[in-house]
């Protein structure tokens, strides 16, 4: 496959069939994209939440990407491609990822007819996930939730203070 | 020859249910006629969610404090005709087995004592035909059959209550924005017909749907908590589907029957005695659209009102993480009996734990600023973060009870031939100054430090307190019912609900609609 800004390698297509389709998890399981520098800039980018948290997120991807389906994880991979290989021609020869750098690329994705569709509904589907995780109920109500499994938001504690620490 | 019951109940939400107990527990042969079908809202809460949240479902319950989703579940919504578009009443009451009691949010206020004697406290309005002492006791009993959670005592309350449970906990939010609004606005714990224990144990579990529908029952309903007991009775009837159009007097001063829809076609019930609880709004298409005597026809529907509202959108300094605890909490009640209410009519404020104007929580905020603005990156999280510090407090005040605004019928009939209300309602002086007021007082709260801005984000008629059109009173010029609720003119017609209200208070009126209810079937000239 030549040619075109939805360009994917045959490498790439294979692990996109294979982590994606086959199991939701697998994308992440193999560890490969969590690996790639490009992922963790495309992730900050529009997730700016500070180091830490972002890798809490990106700890818990595998989990939710189980709850969503196949077609919207083709689409945020297929987004994920189309990013790392715009930022490596834009900026890849500099050794530092500045947020202005990653958002300028995203900036372009959206505007870019060809594939603004695409591009914001990977970008729904990584925030909707980003709703789901652990990392989102701590910023939301400073602590994470009360009883894993049980509906409840905070019932023993929704008067108490909460942890600043963790909004910062 | 058809049969003649004891009682007849028209309508099945809290003031039918509470009447139905009392009787069917005697033993007496009841039936109960609703013009709703029977529904069951969903067991699964999801149903009812936005659209939104099913991409969200294992998040956290919240957000969920509409009526969006539960309207499917009502096939035959009611209908009005305004004729002013200023102070517009919106109907919000609902069709059903337990009818609005279904669906509501378990605020359970008392009025204040001197809501019942504004004419002699303040010179306006009419005082009611009896004093809150003597609804008290009445009050006791609400409370303990609705199961309220409240606090112990208030400041500036210096009545007893009869709350069951201990008043849920402020919310973090309500405590941050509480340092800021006092001194004028003191917030206490509000009283909730919601049982305040723990989640597991049948509690609140702090959902945020309690309007639509507790997950947990917590919250009370005259069809699961009332109904539910002695539905299997066999001296209980109960005819879902089946409208009431008429009350048929007889020339003896009584009433001898109704006219219901049912299976398609007309149809008369007898009853020894009649119990009208079909909410004010109904109560008075029933009343207008009967054959009843002029004196008593003239009064109806007259002095119709409800409760005023004002919602402000109030954004501080600091996040408040919304949408933490129940949906609200606090109220300030400390300026219901304000030192000039001898011109201003009685309000106060209530503090939601939610912004109505972004979808509540930051949840609902980050869906919203990015479904339907396309935020994303840092102004996404930026804006979800100033939507945190942003919530919803709602002026809530009294209205005149003026005479010159009434329910009359439309022209305009429903599918069973009955005439939607039209509601001719505008507001009066004192009205209009109290409204200026609360403009005035959002404005300074503007002012206050810690608060960054205070928008009115709407204001209106509130459309679920419909209020007064067949006043309690003791002389039969003036009113159209007795103290007991008995009609004047009919000795066997007694008409439950806020149309008896002689002054709306700034209260929720649910616990005095329930009230009356008790009082009027308390009544010892009923007998058999």
């Amino acid at each position: 496959m030549r040619g075109g800004c939805l360009q994917i390698t045959r490498r790439n297509f294979l692990k996109t069939m294979v982590t994606l389709s086959l199991s939701g998890c697998g994308l992440l399981s193999s560890h490969d994209l969590l690996k790639e520098r490009e992922f963790k800039y495309f992730i900050e980018s529009l997730l700016p939440l500070g180091q830490e948290k972002i890798e809490t997120f990106q700890s818990e991807l595998p989990s939710l990407l189980l709850k969503i389906g196949t077609s919207k994880k083709r689409e945020l991979l297929e987004t994920y491609i189309l990013f790392r290989k715009r930022y490596l021609k834009a900026y890849g020869k500099k050794t530092a990822f500045t947020l202005e750098d990653g958002e300028a690329v995203i900036s372009k994705m959206l505007s870019d007819n060809r594939v603004s569709h695409m591009v914001n509904s990977a970008l729904d589907s990584l925030y909707f996930m980003f709703l789901r995780s652990r990392t989102r109920d701590v910023i939301s109500w400073g602590r994470p939730v009360s009883k894993p499994g049980f509906r409840c938001l905070y019932w023993e504690d929704y008067d108490k203070p909460v942890r600043v620490q963790d909004d910062k | 020859m058809k049969k003649t019951y004891d009682v007849c109940i028209i309508g099945s939400g809290i003031t039918g249910t509470l009447a139905a107990e009392h009787f069917v527990r005697q033993g007496l042969d009841v039936l109960m006629v609703e013009r709703g079908k029977e529904f069951y809202l969903p067991d699964k809460p999801e149903e009812y969610w936005h659209e939104e949240w099913k991409f969200t479902s294992d998040a956290p319950l919240i957000s969920r404090n509409t009526w969006n989703g539960a309207e499917k579940h009502f096939d035959d919504l009611v209908e009005i005709e305004n004729t002013r578009k200023e102070f517009a009443f919106h109907y919000n009451m609902k069709y059903g087995i337990g009818g609005s009691g279904a669906v509501w949010s378990g605020a359970s206020w008392r009025l204040t004592p001197e809501d019942f004697k504004t004419r002699t406290l303040f010179g306006y309005g009419s005082d009611w035909p009896f004093s809150y002492e003597e609804l008290s006791p009445f009050y006791d009993r609400v409370e303990e059959i609705f199961f309220t959670s409240g606090p112990k005592s208030i400041p500036d309350w210096p009545w007893r209550n009869n709350y069951k449970y201990p008043a849920f906990k402020q919310s973090y939010l309500d405590k941050v924005v509480g340092d800021h609004l006092a001194p004028e606005f003191i917030l206490t714990p509000s009283p909730f017909s919601v049982r305040n224990e723990p989640p597991l144990e049948g509690g609140c579990v702090g959902a945020k749907t309690c309007v639509t529908k507790c997950p947990a029952n917590a919250r009370f309903r005259p069809d699961l908590h009332i109904l539910q007991k002695i539905i299997n009775k066999q001296n209980l009837k109960i005819l879902p589907g089946t409208p009431c159009l008429s009350i048929n007097p007889d020339k003896k001063g009584t009433i001898a029957s109704i006219t219901v829809w049912n299976n398609g076609k007309p149809e008369t019930i007898k009853s020894k005695y009649f119990f009208l609880a079909a909410n004010t709004i109904e109560n008075l298409r029933i009343l207008l659209n009967s054959d009843l005597s002029p004196s008593m026809t003239s009064q109806l529907g007259l002095g119709f009102a409800s409760h005023g509202t004002m919602v402000l959108s109030i954004t501080m300094e600091e996040r408040l993480y919304v949408g933490r605890g129940r949906p609200t909490t606090s109220s300030a009640i400390n300026t219901l009996n304000h030192p000039a209410r001898k011109s201003l009519n009685s309000f106060m404020l209530e503090i939601w734990n939610l912004d109505f104007t972004i979808g509540s929580a930051p949840h609902a905020a980050l869906i919203n600023l990015r479904k339907k603005e396309r935020h994303w990156g840092r102004t996404l999280l930026q804006k979800t973060r100033e939507a945190d510090s942003r919530f919803a407090a709602v002026f809530i005040f009294e209205m005149e009870m003026r005479r010159q605004n009434r329910i009359t019928l439309s022209h305009v009939k429903d599918q069973f031939g009955l005439p939607l209300a039209k509601v001719d309602f505008s507001p009066g002086e004192r009205d209009r100054l109290t409204f200026r007021h609360l403009q005035r007082t959002a404005e300074n709260l503007g002012k206050k430090s810690g608060i960054k801005d205070v928008r009115i984000s709407g204001y209106g008629l509130n459309g679920n307190h419909p209020l007064g059109g067949y006043r309690a009173g003791s002389n039969p010029d003036a009113s159209v019912v007795d103290p007991w609720m008995r009609s004047h003119h009919y000795r066997n017609l007694y008409i439950l609900g806020g149309g008896a209200f002689s002054s709306t208070g700034a209260l929720n009126p649910t616990h005095t609609i329930a009230a009356l209810t008790l009082k009027a079937l308390s009544d010892k000239r009923i007998s058999f």
